[in-house]
């Protein structure tokens, strides 16, 4: 306002005709952009005599401007791969922008069709969406409830004196200062509501027609970000079944392996248990001796349930890949314990080299788990025919952390380097030919990269590299 | 108390808490034991040939129990041993009991069952070593025959009478009397039937 004036007065001195943009408060309350401008009517001395003024409502041509380039800063995020949250707050802020007194927040459908859920809206109460959220989808479940029920715009001019809200969904509005408001709910092209708009007034008020075209002006867009959130979830949890399917298929295949890893601290238990008894049960008791075994025995059993949360974790089916600090280093040792006797049965030494300064990567554990796995079996599967050795080593390379994976085995022939890594590629009579091709993908989700080469001496290395910097991650 | 020439019950397993209770289990009945991570390092201790057995591992990284068991046979070493698996493979437990295996127990046996086994191939352990040793005898007593004596041995334990032997030999049955009574001392044979067996010992060996 202040740079309008000073443009204004710098104008009305120069006696030449302008305009500017303004938006001017109207009588109902509401601003309004209007195109103003001014012609100078000059006397015979060519002095300014008066000034004509002309005011022209360009709202609706602002508004246009405005929803075109809200739509494309909108685009923008969803390529830029924003976060949904980040990408619908943004839309709720820039029509509060434009709406106000109104705000403006968006809810969003559960999977399951039933309910909603706070998806966005910076200036909404948050004890109020904590108050009505899950917020079940019916007709009388208050604004949002009701407007992705009926799928269609649901006014509410007065909180107050409204009879379809029920008293739970009432008591927090007002309680909140809301006390107008409309929901308008978000429908794909197959009539299936995947969310709504909700806007808020502390005031009774009526929307105007602006108001409401607003709003659905900006449905389409939001629609495609909640969409395409949509399909990568789909996606995401498509690839982690798979992921999924794919372990416990490898797990299936190291069943012997994997009871005799059981086997030894319950064999080290029992023996102990047997230890002990005899140990108080000679003339002489001898208590200390006995106590000791008895410690061992704990100690082995604590062994044997540590082993079963491992492979717990294993065959747990997470449909959203998590993220957490993982130290690579103790990846590797747990995979040792767990592949341990399936080595010895393949007459393969495991040779370990851990950097000390390894640093943790936020990582997906069980996922990581997976490709160690992969590797490792392959690895003892290029050998088993006559042993060797199967070294793992990790090492710090910048700012990623490199885990490499060698055997002594009978190698790749460079023909084949590339076709390893797609899907159904398999060497191994009961292989799916998926576990290089998934290992690949989930390193890849990871922002590194799997590869393969050739040791001089015979065999094969895999190599693959995770990025110590979390937003490095899809 | 345990005399220096006690039997040792040796015991090859790569899990070192398996190890431990084993020993701790036998320590409790007053057995002597010595532990080896792998096969190797219980072959390079040149400790095979003591009295007493082996518990060994089926599975080991490295070198199996079986190709442990093929070594010593090879070496000519004669220690029983029993075999320990994590799972009961019915192949290699044929295999294993064909080579002279004392017992096969599966993981997670029962400390009795391996006390059980361990006394067995002790007493097994003891009784080959008494034969071997009773054998050895009967051969070095048998080095200090001369030439003629043997052929006398061989004749009369053949079931020949003096008579006879002394027409093979193409000598007088006097003769023949001397030189078998020479046998009988030297061989420690107070009787025909003890000189037979032992020439069965000595044939069998």
């Amino acid at each position: 306002v202040k740079r309008l004036r000073e443009e204004r007065r710098e104008a009305f001195t120069r006696a030449v005709r302008f305009e500017n943009e303004q938006r001017v408060l109207g009588k109902d309350g509401r601003y309004r952009w209007f195109l103003v401008r001014y012609n100078p009517l000059l006397d015979e001395q060519g002095r300014v005599d008066r000034w004509y003024v002309a005011a022209f409502d360009i709202e609706d041509r602002k508004r246009a401007e405005w929803l075109r380039a809200a739509e494309m800063r909108t685009l923008q995020m969803i390529t830029d791969g924003a976060s949904l949250t980040d990408i619908l707050n943004q839309v709720c802020t820039s029509i509060d922008l434009q709406i106000a007194p109104w705000f403006t927040t968006i809810l969003l459908m559960d999977p399951d069709g039933k309910k909603l859920w706070p998806g966005a809206g910076p200036r909404v109460p948050q004890d109020w969406a904590r108050a009505i959220t899950p917020l079940p989808v019916a007709a009388d479940t208050g604004l949002c409830g009701t407007a992705a029920f009926l799928k269609t715009r649901v006014i509410v001019p007065d909180v107050a004196g409204e009879s379809i809200w029920r008293e739970e969904y009432r008591g927090p509005a007002l309680k909140n200062a809301i006390r107008a408001g409309w929901s308008q709910p978000i429908v794909t092209k197959d009539n299936q509501a995947l969310g709504t708009f909700a806007v808020y007034s502390a005031e009774p008020r009526v929307p105007t027609d602006e108001d409401l075209a607003l709003i659905e002006a900006a449905g389409p867009i939001a629609l495609i970000a909640i969409e395409r959130q949509r399909s990568q979830e789909a996606l995401d949890k498509a690839r982690s079944e798979l992921a999924h399917a794919e372990r416990v298929m490898s797990l299936g295949a190291l069943t012997a392996s994997i009871a005799h890893e059981i086997n030894q601290p319950i064999a080290a238990a029992i023996t102990s248990a047997g230890a002990c008894l005899r140990w108080l049960n000679r003339d002489q008791p001898e208590v200390q001796r006995a106590r000791e075994a008895a410690m061992r025995v704990e100690e082995d059993g604590k062994r044997a349930s540590e082993i079963i949360s491992h492979l717990k974790s294993f065959y747990k089916k997470d449909v959203a890949p998590r993220r957490e600090m993982v130290s690579v280093n103790e990846l590797v040792s747990d995979m040792q314990v767990l592949l341990r006797s399936e080595a010895d049965r393949h007459s393969v030494v495991m040779r370990t080299e851990l950097a000390a300064d390894l640093p943790v990567v936020s990582a997906d554990r069980v996922q990581l788990q997976q490709v160690l796995m992969n590797l490792m079996l392959n690895a003892m599967e290029a050998m088993s025919d006559r042993g060797g050795e199967l070294s793992i080593r990790t090492r710090r390379e910048g700012r990623e952390v490199m885990v490499s994976v060698g055997d002594t085995g009978v190698g790749i022939p460079p023909d084949k380097m590339e076709e390893i890594f797609k899907a159904f590629f398999t060497t191994k009579a009961g292989g799916t030919g998926m576990g290089l091709a998934i290992s690949s993908t989930i390193i890849e989700s990871h922002g590194g990269g799997l590869w393969a080469t050739v040791n001089p001496g015979g065999g094969a290395t895999f190599h693959f590299t995770l990025s110590t910097e979390p937003e490095a991650h899809r | 108390v345990i005399a220096g020439d006690a039997p040792v019950v040796f015991i090859v397993d790569d899990d070192a808490n398996v190890r431990r209770s084993i020993q701790d289990l036998l320590s409790s009945v007053a057995l002597r034991s010595e532990a080896f991570a792998t096969p190797q390092e219980f072959l390079n201790s040149k400790r095979a040939d003591c009295s007493g057995c082996l518990v060994l591992d089926v599975r080991l990284p490295g070198m199996s129990g079986l190709d442990c068991q093929r070594r010593l046979a090879e070496a000519g070493v004669a220690i029983p041993i029993i075999f320990i698996t994590g799972h009961g493979d019915v192949p290699m437990t044929v295999r294993a009991m064909k080579s002279g295996a004392v017992e096969f127990l599966s993981k997670p046996f029962r400390p009795q069952e391996l006390l059980d086994a361990v006394q067995q191939a002790l007493d097994r352990d003891r009784k080959s070593r008494d034969t071997r040793r009773e054998t050895a005898e009967v051969r070095n007593r048998y080095e200090t025959l001369t030439t003629r004596e043997r052929e006398v041995m061989e004749l009369v334990v053949s079931g020949l009478l003096n008579k006879q032997t002394a027409a093979k030999l193409g000598t007088v049955e006097h003769t023949v009397k001397i030189h078998r009574g020479h046998v009988m001392d030297k061989m420690k044979a107070d009787s025909l039937p003890a000189l037979i067996r032992m020439a069965d010992t000595l044939k069998s060996s």
